[in-house]
């Protein structure tokens, strides 16, 4: 071999050398890229921590010729001081002038007075806010169109697990208890929670007393507990004759 | 070890009982029922020497009246009964079933006793649904002209039975109207009866505010010079005295009891704009908490008296702040719409209740807590609903609002249920002042 080919065999290996490193330097810039790029993170699955069981899909399941149904609406009162999260629907920005009212009583004629008495002109509102959305429909019932957090199950426990006879039950226990509790209007909005335990009768008979397993703090609110079942009793008949726990809360706010 | 195994076996029955109840589902119940509890209220017995069946009706109905005010009982019909239509002596054994068969909740019985102008009531209230036990037993001695302001309190006592507070049916209002031309300050019962006007001065009266012990209420009127200053009137006076301690103010647009009774705070005018300031009760003591070139307006005190809500539009719209009551740490709490006013903090401290302007101009009653987190509607009415004011157990309000042409008042409790008009004639009726429990 010439001094002249062992240069040239040289000068190639040192080539391949190169074009190898630039190869491997290009291909992990490209993994790179797709594995911490925006467009690798975008397309990952997110999968839910918690599973939750739709009660009302436990029903027979539908023709599948029909439409989907419509989105069920938000349950009425979902933001409860307990929880504050900022998921408010503001009033919106009214740019009309308000209907005509008497001059003495009137706020505006108030504030306008005061401005000329200060000497002021009255500026022009500013919201230094973004737009709010849409004004709730208006009606003697309050309808606040909140954004909700993700719902918690209508039924807990084991649910997910449970047999559809459970299911069943566990909805229409809840739906025959929820008719006979009454609660004072003031209760509503607090982050009241009582555990209580029932033994419950083959033929859904309570037997004996109801038992608080835990307290809300409200003793008048445990009482409306207890007064609930004992009033809903005979329950419907559950799957097995035993005790069942039973979690009872002003508002179903997403826990 | 003889101890030990005395407990052994019902420990281990203990554990596998709680063991079998974790290891089924959970029934969660929320969303009670809109339904108020039933409760058969019995005729109260007379017992007295000189019997007077119009007292007694006069009573049933009163105490009817107030037990479906209260918003958590209905009134069954007597014609449903199975047991007695009047109530028999409390120790005479009841029958519980009589009353479970007709779905009662309640039972409510009792009985008065008359000499003379003396009047004694004495009423007992049963747990159907808990085994017809017995939860509370009292007796009142007044007058026979008091048996409605006696029922009244007897159905209070049942609301407290049942959620550890009395109701209001036993408060008042005072409130503004024009109905008789100029606005004064008129006086009625919660429930909407008796009203009269307690001011009379042919000028405009404002903003009437309670003291905390129901004693006295301050106001604004024009009367003096033409311009704007509180005077206080007591519950038995007439036209009321002026603050003339305030007088550094030039003009003063409101005044609102603190909750402690001695102190007010003011909005009055102040080198041209109107601010907030607190006073003694006697209107000495003047203590500017707001400076600046803006309208600070309709004072609110928290509970605990430590903060004042207000209205300002130091951010170029009336908006609601809350400040400490040495005028420090002011913050802003609403932030939504180009109108927010009329705050009124709730008994227990948990809301403030403000008039909102919505999409179409009119005024709807929004809640907000005072961190200014959670915001939600209470009533919505195309017409105007206006001037919160919170019941003193903080499970009504009572607001005026135009929804049938002129103002009226109307109630509803906080949970947005149960909304009652509540005045009806002529004029506009305005800026309702809920007052304190009676004592």
């Amino acid at each position: 071999m010439s001094a002249a080919t062992l240069a040239w065999e040289s000068e190639r290996r040192r080539g391949l050398r190169h074009t190898l490193a630039l190869s491997v330097a290009v291909h992990s810039a490209l993994l790179a890229a797709l594995v911490l790029g925006p467009g690798f993170r975008s397309r990952r699955v997110l999968v839910p921590s918690v599973v939750t069981v739709d009660l009302v899909a436990a029903a027979p399941a539908p023709a599948p010729a029909r439409p989907a149904p419509p989105p069920r609406p938000l349950p009425r009162k979902v933001v409860l001081p307990a929880r504050p999260e900022r998921t408010v629907t503001p009033p919106p920005v009214a740019r009309r002038a308000p209907p005509p009212k008497p001059a003495e009583q009137d706020y505006d004629d108030l504030l306008e007075k005061l401005r000329a008495e200060a000497g002021e002109p009255r500026p022009e509102p500013v919201d230094r806010r973004p737009s709010p959305p849409p004004a709730p429909a208006p009606g003697p019932a309050p309808a606040p169109a909140q954004t909700l957090p993700a719902q918690a199950s209508p039924v807990g426990g084991a649910t997910s697990q449970a047999a559809p006879e459970v299911v069943a039950w566990l909805r229409d226990a809840r739906i025959h208890v929820r008719r006979e509790w009454v609660l004072a209007a003031g209760f509503r909005f607090q982050a009241l929670e009582t555990r209580v335990e029932v033994d419950l009768d083959a033929t859904g008979h309570v037997r004996g007393e109801p038992r608080i397993t835990r307290r809300s703090g409200n003793p008048w609110y445990d009482e409306s507990v207890v007064r609930a079942i004992r009033k809903a009793d005979p329950l419907p008949a559950p799957p097995e004759a035993g005790t069942w726990p039973f979690v009872f809360r002003p508002e179903d706010y997403g826990r | 070890m003889k101890g030990l195994r005395r407990i052994f076996w019902p420990a281990l029955l203990l554990l596998a009982v709680a063991a079998g109840a974790d290891d089924r589902p959970t029934v969660v119940v929320t969303d009670p029922s809109a339904r108020a509890y039933r409760v058969a209220l019995q005729t109260f017995a007379d017992r007295g020497p000189a019997k007077d069946a119009t007292r007694v009706k006069r009573l049933r109905e009163a105490l009817a009246g107030a037990l479906e005010f209260s918003g958590l009982f209905d009134v069954i019909d007597p014609k449903a009964f199975l047991g007695p239509v009047e109530s028999a002596a409390f120790d005479e054994r009841l029958v519980c079933s009589d009353w479970s068969q007709i779905r009662a909740d309640v039972l409510v019985q009792g009985e008065i006793h008359s000499v003379g102008e003396g009047l004694t009531v004495e009423y007992r209230v049963v747990d159907v649904a808990r085994a017809c036990r017995s939860l509370r037993r009292h007796r009142y001695r007044g007058r026979t002209r008091d048996t409605v302001t006696m029922a009244r309190r007897v159905a209070d006592d049942v609301v407290a039975a049942f959620t550890g507070k009395p109701g209001v049916a036993s408060t008042e209002i005072a409130f503004v109207s024009n109905r008789s031309g100029s606005p004064e300050i008129y006086l009625m019962d919660a429930l909407g009866g008796n009203l009269r006007a307690i001011t009379t001065t042919g000028s405009i009266d404002q903003f009437p505010s309670w003291h905390p012990d129901g004693d006295e209420i301050v106001y604004t009127s024009y009367r003096e010079d033409g311009r704007p200053h509180i005077f206080v009137l007591a519950r038995v006076g007439r036209s009321g005295r002026i603050l003339r301690a305030l007088a550094p103010t030039q003009s003063q647009y409101r005044a609102v009891f603190a909750p402690d009774g001695k102190r007010l705070a003011v909005a009055a005018t102040a080198g041209g704009a109107s601010e907030i300031f607190t006073a003694l009760r006697t209107g000495r003591s003047l203590r500017r908490l707001t400076r600046n070139r803006s309208i600070d307006i309709s004072p609110s005190w928290s509970p605990d008296g430590e903060q004042i809500a207000f209205v300002s539009d130091r951010s170029g719209s009336p908006q609601i702040y809350v400040m400490r009551a040495n005028g420090t740490g002011v913050r802003r709490i609403t932030f939504n719409g180009s109108y927010n006013a009329s705050p009124a903090w709730s008994p227990d401290g948990r809301w403030i209740a403000y008039e909102a302007r919505v999409a179409g101009g009119q005024f709807d009653i929004w809640l907000v807590d005072p961190e200014g987190e959670t915001n939600l509607p209470l009533v919505s009415h195309p017409r105007s609903d206006e001037g919160p004011s919170w019941s003193p157990d903080g499970r009504k309000l009572v607001f005026s609002s135009a929804r049938r042409g002129s103002h009226d008042l109307y109630r509803v409790d906080v949970s947005g249920r149960n909304l009652r008009r509540i005045t009806r004639g002529p004029g506009d009726d305005k800026s309702p002042s809920w007052g304190p429990y009676p004592r």
